[in-house]
């Protein structure tokens, strides 16, 4: 290897490797872990391909290949009490009807939330927690008069199984209120969450044919369950499972389309360190309308900050 | 494509951005066509100076029926085809492979499906250039009044498994030929048109051509040879020539130029002199065995980046697949 790879390497590594060996607990679960005192940046990239539902007259399915990118940081405002940024962007390649492809690239909407920790006392050695949070959104999820964005973030919905549609709907301010619990008995973990986006719309300038409308709120239900068993003090492996109910369509359908959407995922987590931990994700759905269509894979990266 | 790296995590990795990054050059990603360009064309069919009475089916004065000799696979769908010519103007036949067409020039093309009309196809020459074709699809309405305009393309259009493509595909396909018109051609339009149609005597004749060709250019070989390199020309050849014309942006269906598949109109001396026996036969089509020729299998095969022709068809040509197999064992 050559000197300039070399150096290369070193400076790109060296800060991570000192901020991974900062002694702080680093968890990249389900739930975001609050434990840590100062902050926590957190990474996602999750690439996949789709074929969602999008509801348009002519076009009632968004499929391609996309990027779905989350970077997110919290702020420990208190022991229990974060504030949270997350910030997704897509980037993609859109199928055309007849076969090519489209490159487009769209922001979600961000959002700024906070979230609560409630640490009830150990029962047994197994520890339990219960956590709360309240977000809100900015609509900068894209808009154009040639849909090719919107498109771009129906295939990231496809990827994430239609788990986020407060970052991916374009015209809505999203509000989310969501409640989880983590109990940790020795070496298993298991989580449980349910979300609630409400899906305020502002504009539907975007919609595209006659035939699409909108609600004035979308209504979505999200339940994830998770169970996770450390393997060895670097190795801990998990697997997940995601009930997405469309309870108020944001868009009314132009088509017979399932309001339910499983997704499961199996994960291999690497603890790097007290503070630094790695995600590979491999996940997809066995029914409803991504059945078949729809894989992706992916990384998330966790590092506590003091 | 630069070379991957050993490692093999290194190798997945950069494989993975290989599939989004532009560095890449991925042959089916197409640019979008311009939006304002397209917002400059008709919102519906019956505006676009293709007929008189849409109601009755009466053409516009100067419009003319043709139809190619060899016709492009479209999953069997049946199709018309129209063109206009500016008044006087005339398509320069300097290059009789490639013909240039007038700043004005039109160009329809109806598909029905079981006797329902989907969509009409319309491509205008908007400037002088080569590159200065336009294209957009009309998607019929339910009663067959009119045609809408349809920039995004549809999919599963009016109940049918057809796909109408979007503005921007229509490059893949016409944008390989510097006259971007692929089925009105010498060669296409040399066989007796049918009645009320018209062909390439007609056009000599109507003095649409500055150049009419001394004679009408033959395809060699026998019956089954014929079908072949028809085939072959129509379905392949606007991507597979040797003579595309530059392009910039997006690759768009521009493959590495080993083959070329053209009925050249000065190469048709004998099958040998074809471009197709020179550059395909012992490359991808293994003579006398068509299960072990890659064109063969990639003609009689469906799904994501495994099939020929990649674009606008979902069913295989048993047809055309049968005419092949035959042309592969003679050979």
């Amino acid at each position: 290897m050559d000197r300039g790879a070399v150096k290369l390497r070193l400076t790109l590594c060296t800060p991570l490797l000192l901020i991974a060996t900062r002694p702080c607990f680093a968890e990249p679960a389900m739930v975001p872990d609050l434990t840590a005192r100062g902050g926590q940046i957190e990474a996602q990239a999750h690439f996949g391909v789709a074929t969602a539902p999008f509801d348009v007259t002519t076009l009632h399915q968004a499929k391609g290949q996309a990027f779905a990118l989350l970077a997110a940081a919290r702020y420990a405002l208190s022991e229990p009490l974060w504030l949270e940024l997350r910030a997704p962007i897509v980037l993609g390649s859109v199928a055309q009807p007849a076969g090519s492809y489209v490159d487009a690239s769209a922001l979600g909407n961000p959002e700024l939330g906070a979230r609560y920790r409630f640490i009830a006392p150990n029962s047994g050695g197994a520890a339990l927690a219960l956590f709360g949070a309240a977000e809100i959104g900015l609509p900068l999820a894209s808009h154009d008069r040639d849909l090719m964005p919107n498109r771009v973030l129906a295939i990231a919905d496809g990827i994430e199984g239609r788990g986020h549609p407060e970052w991916f709907t374009p015209g809505v301010a999203p509000i989310t209120a969501s409640t989880a619990l983590r109990w940790t008995p020795a070496a298993w973990s298991l989580e449980a969450e349910l979300r609630l986006p409400l899906l305020v719309r502002l504009s539907d300038a975007n919609l595209p044919s006659p035939g699409a409308s909108t609600n004035p709120v979308g209504v979505a239900s999200i339940a994830r369950v998770e169970a996770r068993y450390r393997l060895s003090q670097r190795l801990s492996l998990a697997s997940g499972a995601q009930l997405f109910f469309d309870l108020v369509p944001a868009v009314k359908h132009v088509r017979p389309l399932s309001r339910v959407q499983d997704f499961e995922r199996l994960s291999l987590y690497i603890h790097f360190s007290p503070s630094a931990a790695l995600v590979v994700d491999m996940q997809t759905a066995i029914a409803g309308e991504l059945a078949g269509s729809t894989v992706a894979g992916g990384l998330r990266a966790t590092v506590n900050l003091q | 494509m630069p070379a991957l790296p050993r490692s093999g995590s290194a190798r997945a990795a950069v494989m993975l951005l290989a599939l989004l990054g532009p560095g890449c050059k991925r042959y089916w990603v197409c640019d979008e066509a311009s939006p304002s360009l397209i917002a400059e064309l008709p919102q519906r069919l019956s505006e676009t100076g293709l007929y008189a009475n849409l109601a009755s089916g009466e053409l516009a004065a100067g419009v003319l029926a043709y139809t190619p000799q060899f016709p492009l696979w479209s999953d069997g769908a049946d199709k018309q085809r129209w063109i206009l010519l500016p008044s006087g103007a005339q398509i320069d036949t300097s290059n009789m492979d490639d013909w240039g067409f007038p700043q004005g020039t039109k160009v329809w093309k109806q598909f029905s499906v079981s006797g329902v009309r989907i969509e009409t196809r319309l491509l205008e020459k908007r400037g002088p250039g080569d590159a200065d074709w336009i294209s957009l699809a009309y998607v019929w309405d339910g009663d067959e009044h009119d045609a809408i305009a349809a920039p995004l393309g549809a999919i599963d259009a009016r109940g049918t498994d057809h796909d109408v493509p979007a503005a921007g595909e229509c490059r893949a396909c016409h944008g390989g030929r510097r006259s971007f018109i692929l089925g009105f051609s010498a060669l296409q339009l040399a066989a007796p048109a049918p009645a009320g149609q018209i062909d390439l005597d007609g056009l000599s004749e109507q003095g649409w051509l500055t150049r009419p060709p001394a004679s009408k250019p033959v395809v060699p070989g026998t019956a089954v040879e014929v079908a072949a390199l028809g085939y072959f020309h129509a379905n392949c050849s606007h991507c597979h020539n040797q003579t595309r014309p530059e392009q910039s942006g997006a690759r768009c269906f521009d493959p590495d130029n080993d083959y070329d598949f053209t009925l050249a109109v000065a190469h048709l001396d004998d099958v040998h002199s074809t471009p197709t026996y020179r550059t395909v036969v012992g490359g991808a089509v293994k003579p006398g065995d068509p299960d072990g020729s890659k064109l063969y299998r990639l003609m009689s095969s469906r799904g994501l980046f495994r099939q020929m022709p990649p674009l606008a068809t979902e069913q295989i040509d048993s047809v055309a697949l049968a005419s092949v197999r035959a042309w592969i064992e003679g050979l």
